[in-house]
């Protein structure tokens, strides 16, 4: 997946301001509409007007539909940009990546049994070489198993708002256009 | 039933009925525009609803436009038939005189 917060937000933003536009054409032109009711009056114009009010109510709901979308897109911001502005990553690749570091943690922990192995008395002149190695690889061991955990909880992180958006973005309907102008 | 046509006003109505139809077009294109750009800065496997969506929305606006077209066309038609109407009479009257 790859999301750019950035132009996520630059969008959005227009997007909110073009339904602010299209709201205000909708009202101005079912105002002229429904104004046209008292000077057009004959055995057509009721169900004219009557007809005109559902469609009116069709194409609320449309402006609708659209800020649902609009606000789905902005938790997909707010979510995200916890993370980061320009985030690519294979959701599905988790368990390689952790199969990844479990090696190189197995390959540290390995490097530190040998080192305890080592017997220092023997080797007084290297003894204290040894133990700074067997500090050092006991800290990258312990940082790298932390890196493990805090990929393994982004990964979790994401997966969650991924699941999150489909459960909304799946329930998203949009109401079709009927021919309304049947009859008329 | 009273029937009555302000045929100055009725024209005056179309006329902005007109107008904000040509807005309501062009904020339409702008907007599937945007929703269109929105898919390429979100792309996730999320993304296939969204670009449902998005058609479903074009269609619905085709539609909008379409029933708004007949809509201006049906007061246009009533505005014709008035002034035919209208003119008749007249002519019946100039007749009769």
């Amino acid at each position: 997946m790859e999301i750019h917060i950035d132009k996520l937000k630059t969008t959005v933003l227009q997007l909110e301001h073009a339904i602010e536009e299209y709201e205000e054409i909708y009202m101005n032109f079912y105002h002229v509409v429904s104004s046209s009711s008292f000077f057009w009056n004959d055995e057509r114009s009721k169900k004219f007007f009557d007809n005109m009010y559902i469609e009116k109510n069709h194409v609320k709901r449309s402006i609708d539909e659209l800020h649902t979308v609009k606000e789905i897109y902005g938790e997909i911001i707010s979510n995200y940009e916890q993370i980061g502005n320009r985030i690519k990553v294979q959701l599905k690749e988790k368990n390689n990546v952790v199969s990844h570091f479990n090696q190189y943690l197995d390959q540290i922990k390995l490097c530190i049994s040998i080192c305890k192995k080592i017997p220092l008395a023997t080797y007084p002149e290297v003894s204290s070489l040894i133990s700074r190695e067997h500090a050092q690889l006991m800290k990258i061991y312990e940082e790298t198993e932390d890196l493990k955990d805090r990929l393994v909880q982004l990964f979790d992180r994401m997966q969650e708002f991924e699941d999150q958006i489909n459960k909304k973005v799946s329930q998203l309907q949009i109401q079709k256009m009927t021919d309304i102008r049947e009859g008329v | 039933m009273d029937q009555f046509i302000d045929e100055i006003k009725l024209e005056g109505a179309i006329g902005k009925l007109r107008m904000y139809h040509k807005e309501e077009s062009i904020c339409f294109d702008s907007t599937i525009k945007l929703l269109r750009e929105l898919t390429t800065h979100y792309v996730t496997e999320n993304t296939i609803f969204f670009d449902t969506f998005n058609d479903e929305m074009m269609s619905k606006f085709r539609a909008i436009q379409m029933n708004q077209q007949t809509d201006i066309e049906q007061m246009e038609k009533t505005l014709s038939g008035y002034r035919e109407t209208k003119k008749k009479v007249e002519k019946r009257l100039e007749d009769m005189i």
